[in-house]
């Protein structure tokens, strides 16, 4: 009995580790969804390409053969200007058409990337370089591998950066600005196009990043590989409530968790149906999100 | 005799179908506190979100210091001196107040004179002062709007647009309020103010013009209009 119980524990160490590995990837994603939607009220449907095309250029640069750490960073500035131009051309023409037409280009651009992905790169997976070499460690029965540690370790050292530039530099308050009111922030000065690119950029750069670490982590890249990642870190946003920065984090690392808990204890095909399972209990229980909150104006 | 400051030449201005401005003329003479008056929807907002580059104008022109603005982007505006405190505050709540005046000097680089400039502020509104590192969400009402002000005074304007200082406040906030603005003038900032509150605006204004319906209605040095019957009867309640 009590060796039974001892092996539960195990069992759901395992799986939390699992799931905070998940979770942080989902979470980077979910950061780009989350920003982009709190300054522009957009749902960008192709941010799960940007996480694609940053595994791929990750994926050419380690081929090539550039070290890890320069790749790491070309990937992410690669992903971000490509969304910086998405921007430029495909969403700034039809800011002001409305939600709808918005959404719907975002589908189309989604698309867009994902098939002249497979033209341009081909349908087959890519085998993914092993940039370092892999280690396991274990913790009594747990096992935590060498790139779950990185995952974890740069996706927490990518959110301090983000958090700083958020919320002590005089780019992240204009961003801020931006997101409550462009008017507004129009009035101080505030060039609210560039602001836009930039929070763009920035959201990009992270689904790059969180690109390479899959990448690493499954050893694969294909072209197709940003839609379900795409629609989970989607769900993580609006779970954490979208347009909130830290709910982004919450949201990926929980839909991260519960998918794993849900594989590891009880059906393993069940993975991606949990993360819509969610999405229908927030939608119906707390549509604000686990952050969201309405807010009324004062007199 | 110098150019005036602010010159809007002959300005119309269409929401799609909507004239909503039909061609008006007005011109704010540096030094000047100058109020625009009118009801509900005669074109108040509208003329100064156009001022700051908010709403395009469909003809005419705006000239600020002689140089045409009109083509300018809102933030380009800022740029050339021209500040507003919006209808509605529009504060950014969830910055602090001190944050909220640090983004209304966004443009500047003059660290030492910003600094001054904050003390300034904080000696106008002892309350921001006091709640500097407050959300500018849990402000009340009165304050948001010293806030609003102190914020656009933070960009070091020429002129300060001032966009219904007096609505939704405290009748006891008013009047602090007003004040303020007599005093950011006699600092040396030009002061183009919209107000429905027509009495207290003609109290500090040097000059008014008195917008109906998209057209102007009538203009005049404030000491006489607030004798007139005309505008007495339409917007002083007498």
């Amino acid at each position: 009995m009590s060796e039974n119980v001892t092996y539960f524990f195990y069992d759901l160490f395992q799986y939390l580790v699992n799931g905070l590995a998940q979770g942080s990837i989902y979470a980077l994603i979910a950061l780009g969804y989350t920003m982009v939607y709190g300054i522009i009220k957009l749902i960008n449907f192709a941010h799960g390409e940007f996480y694609m095309i940053g595994a791929f250029i990750g994926f050419y640069c380690l081929v090539s053969g550039m070290p890890l750490w320069m790749a790491f960073p070309a990937a992410m500035i690669g992903a971000g200007l490509v969304a910086v131009l998405v921007e430029k051309i495909v969403y700034r023409p039809i800011r002001h058409a409305g939600r709808i037409p918005a959404l719907i280009t975002a589908l189309g651009t989604s698309l867009l990337f994902q098939y002249l992905g497979q033209g341009v790169i081909g349908a087959d997976p890519k085998a993914f370089p092993s940039a370092i070499a892999e280690k396991t460690y274990m913790l009594g029965e747990v096992i935590i591998t060498r790139t779950q540690i990185i995952i974890m370790v740069v996706t927490f050292a990518l959110m301090v950066i983000l958090y700083w530039l958020v919320n002590h530099t005089k780019t992240g308050k204009a961003m801020r600005a931006t997101s409550f009111n462009m008017n507004a922030a129009e009035l101080m000065g505030i060039n609210t196009n560039k602001i836009i690119s930039f929070t763009f950029f920035i959201g990009a750069a992270l689904a790059g990043a969180a690109g390479v670490l899959v990448g690493m982590y499954y050893n694969t890249a294909e072209p197709m590989m940003g839609l379900i990642p795409g629609l989970k870190a989607f769900i993580a946003a609006v779970l954490g409530g979208i347009g909130i920065i830290p709910g982004a984090v919450i949201g990926g690392l929980v839909l991260g968790v519960a998918e794993n808990l849900v594989v590891g204890f009880w059906i393993s095909t069940y993975r991606d149906a949990i993360a819509f399972a969610i999405l229908i209990l927030i939608l119906l229980i707390k549509p604000a999100g686990i952050l969201g909150k309405n807010r009324k104006e004062k007199v | 005799m110098s150019s005036p400051l602010l010159e809007i030449k002959d300005m119309h201005v269409h929401y799609g179908a909507i004239h909503a401005i039909q061609g008006i003329n007005i011109k704010v003479n540096q030094g000047e506190i100058v109020t625009i008056l009118g009801s509900n929807g005669a074109g108040k907002t509208t003329t100064l979100h156009s001022i700051s580059g908010l709403i395009p104008i469909s003809s005419g022109e705006i000239l600020f210091d002689g140089k045409p603005i009109h083509t300018f982007p809102a933030h380009k505006i800022v740029a050339e001196g021209v500040a507003q405190s919006p209808e509605g505050r529009m504060v950014f709540p969830d910055l602090t107040v001190q944050e909220n005046l640090e983004m209304g000097a966004y443009l500047r680089e003059d660290n030492h004179k910003i600094k001054e400039d904050l003390e300034y502020m904080f000696k106008l509104f002892p309350r921001l002062l006091e709640r500097k590192k407050q959300l500018a969400g849990t402000l009340s009402g009165g304050e948001q709007q010293m806030l609003a002000i102190a914020r656009a005074y933070m960009a070091n304007p020429r002129l300060l647009l001032l966009d219904e200082p007096s609505l939704g406040i405290a009748p006891i906030l008013v009047q602090a309020i007003f004040d303020a603005i007599v005093e950011i003038n006699k600092h040396g900032t030009t002061i183009l103010l919209v107000e429905q509150n027509a009495y207290a605006a003609l109290k500090i204004a040097h000059r008014a013009y008195v917008i109906a319906t998209g057209e102007m209605f009538m203009e005049g040095p404030a000491n006489e209009l607030i004798k007139n019957e005309e505008i007495q009867k339409a917007y002083l309640g007498h």
